[in-house]
């Protein structure tokens, strides 16, 4: 099962500062969108108004249906969500915490079921996080953490997946490690992903589909060859940046000039 | 290969049998200890002959079984349904607010309380021959009151409903109503010593009319809390990821503290302020076992209900023939036995 994602037209505020102003992007279904742009460009807010966090102007359509009309419960079995720096609340059991994915699918007032149970080991399993089960979701490292949330995210099994960050702060190799985790389960399962990120080249590597966001306006969207430019990313960032070729591969650094150094 | 592979964290039968043993072990011995002893086994033998076709002979005289069943056992069964009722409703605010310092008495239920009773107290002389007796029905009021105006408040702030801004307005509403309960109290410095006697906390019963008056309340609030304890684990990630997770925080937040409120307040107006019992058992129970609430809170009730009547013996008998107030004592024993419990336990309080 997969679902298209479309943002419609979104416009955010908060108090008297606008922070979006009418951004429209798309992702098909099973497609990688990754929203790139300085900080405070707006990415979080996008984001969020998936979550349904925050009040906002315009739609979010999945499959071509706003997800405003839907209730929390059934809103969360169509979009799984991880923010920026999620509450790993100490002492909580990691079983239990990725348990927690199988909410939407549980009555109010019903405990886990046979059924529930099993999807919490799949998860576990398939992000080798069995061994972990009983161990404290507050104790575990960065990366661990990360291969935690995305078991609560695969026990959630919601076609579209919301990642803010996922990778901030993890370091170089275990930034790698979780991205291709992310893609192969994007490729296996047929998720759509979509994820803020700063690491540009991640981007250009990871992502099929990139938004570059500024000051809450989109500064362009497509492939990221097509989007991830010198000139494009020299006006947003800074003039320093540099769109190089590594074996094939896009890597985007910023150049340490004789300006700045001195 | 995971398929019936049961759950990693549960609330394991083991863990409700030894708490529901400890329970009983406590009643066994809270109605056997007093100025006339009673043997243990007259005492199981004696409850056993209340349970339809068993007849137990316990050689007991009519004048013991009237002490154990209108004057011990009321006393008791009262300290069970308070201590598990505040344990219930400490663990549920301690997992709305996600605070681990968070007690029944956050909200002002407790200042409003003790304003109620101070009231009550101070000028209900008058209402001798009253159908109803005023003060627990002051109390009762006064708690519900002092929750609902650090309601008010904190939804009404403009810069956003968040849990913190209700514990803030809570800290207010509280301080208020202290400072009101304090200046009557000095002004009607005659009855000072009865209101400072109720604010201490007493299980104190004439029978069994003040347990048939808070039964209905506790068990309909235990029950809720009871049946909707998995929402609280989901809260303790936060609003937002709460909310991406199929649930309505603000009101799942709103119904716990409801329900713990009125069972609080129920039980407040009867046995006065008892306090510490509402954090140390929790925390007592989540240290020792798990830190879902699946687990925490059937535990905490059952062990809550224990405790209480454990510190009531010791209120009755330590200095016989007086009486300890049993807030001194849950005070006295809790926190000691509490910080064993943190420096033997290998997890953390959250």
């Amino acid at each position: 099962m997969t679902s298209a994602l479309e943002f419609s037209n979104i416009e955010a505020s908060f108090g008297d500062t606008k922070v979006l102003h009418g951004v429209t992007v798309g992702v098909r279904g099973g497609g990688w969108l990754g929203v790139v742009g300085p900080n405070g460009a707006g990415k979080s807010t996008l984001l969020r108004t998936i979550a349904g966090s925050i009040s906002y102007g315009g739609s979010v359509l999945a499959d071509g249906q706003p997800i405003e009309n839907l209730s929390h419960r059934e809103r969360a079995k169509i979009v799984a969500y991880v923010p920026q720096r999620p509450l790993y609340p100490q002492g909580m059991a990691v079983f239990d915490y990725v348990l927690l994915g199988r909410t939407p699918y549980l009555g109010t007032l019903a405990s886990e079921s046979r059924e529930d149970v099993a999807a919490v080991w799949g998860s576990l399993e398939a992000l080798h996080l069995v061994d972990f089960a009983s161990r404290d979701v507050a104790t575990l490292s960065g990366g661990e953490t990360q291969r935690v949330s995305l078991a609560r995210v695969l026990a959630q099994n919601a076609p579209i997946v919301v990642l803010d960050e996922a990778t901030a702060s993890l370091d170089v190799a275990a930034q790698h490690e979780v991205l291709e985790l992310i893609d192969h389960l994007r490729a296996s399962r047929g998720m759509t992903v979509i994820t803020a990120i700063h690491d540009l080249t991640a981007a250009a590597q990871f992502c099929e589909k990139v938004m570059l966001l500024d000051d809450g306006r989109s500064v362009g969207a497509g492939t990221a060859s097509e989007v991830l430019t010198e000139e494009r990313l020299g006006s947003v960032f800074e003039p320093s940046i540099r769109v190089i070729d590594v074996d094939g591969s896009t890597v985007i650094v910023s150049l340490r000039t004789e300006e700045s150094s001195s | 290969m995971n398929a019936g592979r049961p759950s990693a964290t549960r609330l394991h039968w083991w863990w409700v049998g030894g708490a529901a043993f400890a329970l009983f072990a406590a009643v066994v011995a809270g109605v056997m200890v007093g100025p006339i002893s009673i043997a243990p086994i007259d005492v199981i033998g004696s409850m056993a002959s209340r349970l339809p076709f068993i007849d137990v002979d316990t050689g007991l005289t009519e004048r013991s079984e009237a002490i154990l069943w209108e004057i011990r056992m009321p006393r008791v069964v009262l300290a069970v349904l308070v201590g598990s009722m505040l344990s219930a409703a400490g663990a549920s605010y301690q997992g709305v607010f996600r605070n681990p310092l968070a007690d029944p008495y956050l909200l002002g239920a407790g200042a409003g309380a003790g304003l109620g009773a101070t009231i009550a107290i101070a000028y209900g002389s008058s209402t001798v021959g009253w159908i109803i007796d005023p003060l627990p029905l002051a109390a009762f009021v006064g708690a519900l009151g002092g929750v609902a105006l650090a309601y008010v408040l904190g939804y009404t702030v403009r810069s956003g409903r968040t849990s913190v801004t209700l514990i803030l307005a809570g800290v207010a509403v509280a301080a208020f109503l202290t400072a009101l309960q304090t200046f009557l109290q000095q002004r009607e410095s005659d009855t000072l010593r009865e209101v400072y006697g109720w604010i201490l906390g007493s299980l104190n019963t004439a029978g069994w009319d003040e347990v048939l008056l808070v039964t209905p309340y506790v068990l309909v609030c235990l029950v809720a809390v009871l049946v909707g304890r998995r929402l609280l684990d989901v809260l303790s990630v936060g609003d937002t990821e709460a909310g991406t997770l199929g649930i309505r925080p603000g009101r799942i937040r709103l119904i716990f503290v409801i329900f713990a409120t009125l069972g609080t307040a129920a039980v407040v107006a009867v046995s006065g302020l008892i306090g510490f019992v509402g954090i140390i058992v929790p925390h007592t129970v989540r240290l020792a076992t798990s830190a879902s609430y699946r687990v925490v809170v059937p535990l905490s009730i059952l062990l809550g209900g224990a405790f209480l009547v454990v510190a009531d013996i010791i209120a009755r008998v330590a200095v016989t023939p007086a009486e300890i107030p049993i807030g001194v004592v849950t005070a006295i024993i809790g926190a000691p036995f509490f910080a064993v419990v943190l420096r033997t336990s290998k997890g953390v309080v959250s």
